[in-house]
């Protein structure tokens, strides 16, 4: 009755490890992601999530591992052991990363419209109106006034950073996107547009996912699937409401139990 | 009925929890528990508060992992599905109207309505009319659609709830107290929505404690009791 979903994995982690030399880092994690799946990643700081994310996104290189990425043609690469300059390529061109400051992901001197053309630039567009077109869609997209697009991202609130950033990620359509506590920094009403509003893009853009966060109602809001992480090490792992719901962890328990219902 | 494949199948079901937070308490819900519920079927788990009834539903539901025993829908066995099979399940085959509405901040009534038609994979056009037809059905306000559910009252957001649970026809689906909060009128229009599901094939497995809501809407009962707890 349900066709079984047989298609292969975007991305494969085996045994991931990073050492910070302080017996700090990850260990031992594992993990496979289907395209389409929003996988949360969740634990207190120093849990080892954002080192996880830039192993992913190759801002660090794992001390031990592999991670594997189907690419758009349907090739399987090692991320960690492809020449730099094509590394580089499916960075700019499959892999988004939504950083927790907006400020490490946008050029702070560059226009609004600049910043999302950008990586249309990078990736081969060379046709001004048509970059600048698809920069006001993707403005207007994240809620950001069209006649703000001249405008450089200093003068816009914390807010429309973050959706200015997620709007630059975007514009390339990548087929990974890695985010680092999207809505950390942001008040609770402005953290309510920002997650209403990649809740719609995930869902209409069918986007795959990794997200870290510590908030329990925005993993249980975006993700499908939740890893819980503790000392460098993935403790637990189901579905979202499977963790959130029935923790068998002690750790997972605690932090369950810790959160405030609303 | 003896031709007719069952939709949903548990044999030997067992769950207990371990409340780490409270030195290692053990908690034994469910032992043992077999049921075959067929299309058509509308099965109402049976006793009294505190005998694992919800926790049957989550279950079957893959909210709460099993011990032991199987849980087999449509070919898939919750019990040890990946989680990806049981979002394929949750999406194609297994519909759940929970106690309560979860209100998604700024997503009016009508979106959360449309969304699990949506999730099948009709165009949204289609989907919301299907849902406007049954917020239209449920008597809720039209004034009411474009809002998000959060400041509706108790019985105006379990129509939304209901609504959800009924904008696809679904192959088997769960069904925890879904009149609790209804006056009556609104009771008699969801024994109806259960009826016309049924009647198109959709199995039910259902918590309804009010007696008059259950002998209109059950054809079983499944007797359910206290698990006898390990020392």
């Amino acid at each position: 009755m349900t066709p079984p979903p047989d298609e292969a994995p975007l991305l494969t982690v085996e045994n991931l490890a990073y050492d910070y030399g302080n017996g700090r880092g990850v260990a031992g994690v594992d993990f496979r992601l289907w395209p389409g799946e929003v996988l949360g990643v969740v634990g207190e700081s120093g849990s080892g999530k954002t080192t996880l994310l830039k192993l992913l996104g190759g801002q660090l290189v794992p001390s031990g591992g592999r991670i594997l990425y189907r690419t758009a043609a349907g090739e399987v690469v090692d991320l960690h052991d492809l020449p730099e300059g094509k590394r580089r390529l499916l960075a700019r061109t499959e892999l988004g990363f939504v950083h927790q400051n907006p400020r490490d992901g946008l050029r702070l001197a560059v226009s609004a419209g600049g910043n999302v053309g950008e990586r249309l630039m990078a990736t081969g567009a060379r046709h001004y109106g048509r970059i600048r077109a698809a920069a006001e869609d993707w403005l207007g997209r994240v809620e950001i006034e069209q006649g703000r697009i001249d405008d450089i991202p200093a003068t816009f609130s914390g807010g429309m950073q973050q959706r200015l950033q997620i709007a630059r990620n975007l514009v390339s359509g990548p087929r990974l996107v890695l985010m680092d506590e999207p809505t950390g920094g942001l008040d609770v009403s402005v953290q309510a547009r920002l997650l209403d509003l990649l809740r719609g893009l995930v869902a209409d853009l069918g986007l795959t996912v990794v997200i870290v966060t510590h908030d329990l109602g925005v993993a249980r809001l975006l993700a499908d699937r939740l890893m819980v992480m503790q000392g460098g090490r993935v403790i637990e792992e189901g579905l979202t409401d499977q963790v959130l719901d029935d923790p068998q962890a002690p750790y997972t328990q605690l932090l369950v139990s810790s959160v405030l219902a609303a | 009925m003896s031709t007719m494949k069952p939709i949903l199948s548990l044999r030997g079901v067992t769950k207990h929890f371990t409340q780490h937070l409270r030195g290692g308490l053990r908690l034994d819900v469910l032992a043992g528990v077999d049921l075959d519920v067929f299309p058509g079927d509308c099965v109402v788990l049976d006793g009294p508060s505190g005998v694992g009834k919800s926790s049957l539903l989550k279950a079957i539901y893959g909210t709460y992992r099993v011990d032991g025993g199987s849980i087999m829908v449509a070919g898939t066995d919750v019990a040890t599905a990946e989680p990806r099979a049981i979002l394929a399940l949750r999406r194609a085959v297994i519909g759940h109207v929970s106690q309560f509405l979860r209100v998604v901040p700024r997503v009016s009534a009508l979106d959360i309505v449309a969304a699990p038609a949506r999730g099948r994979g009709l165009d949204r056009a289609a989907a919301e009319a299907r849902a406007a037809d049954l917020l239209r059905r449920l008597q809720l306000p039209e004034k009411l659609w474009s809002l998000p559910p959060a400041t509706f009252s108790g019985g105006e957001q379990q129509r939304v709830n209901i609504a959800r649970g009924f904008v696809v026809d679904w192959p088997l689906m769960l069904l925890d107290e879904p009149t609790a909060s209804l006056d009556g009128a609104n009771a008699a229009i969801v024994a109806g929505l259960i009826d016309e599901a049924r009647a198109k094939g959709t199995a039910m497995v259902a918590i309804c404690h009010d007696p008059a809501m259950r002998a209109r809407i059950a054809t079983r009962l499944l007797p359910m009791t206290r698990v006898e707890q390990a020392a």
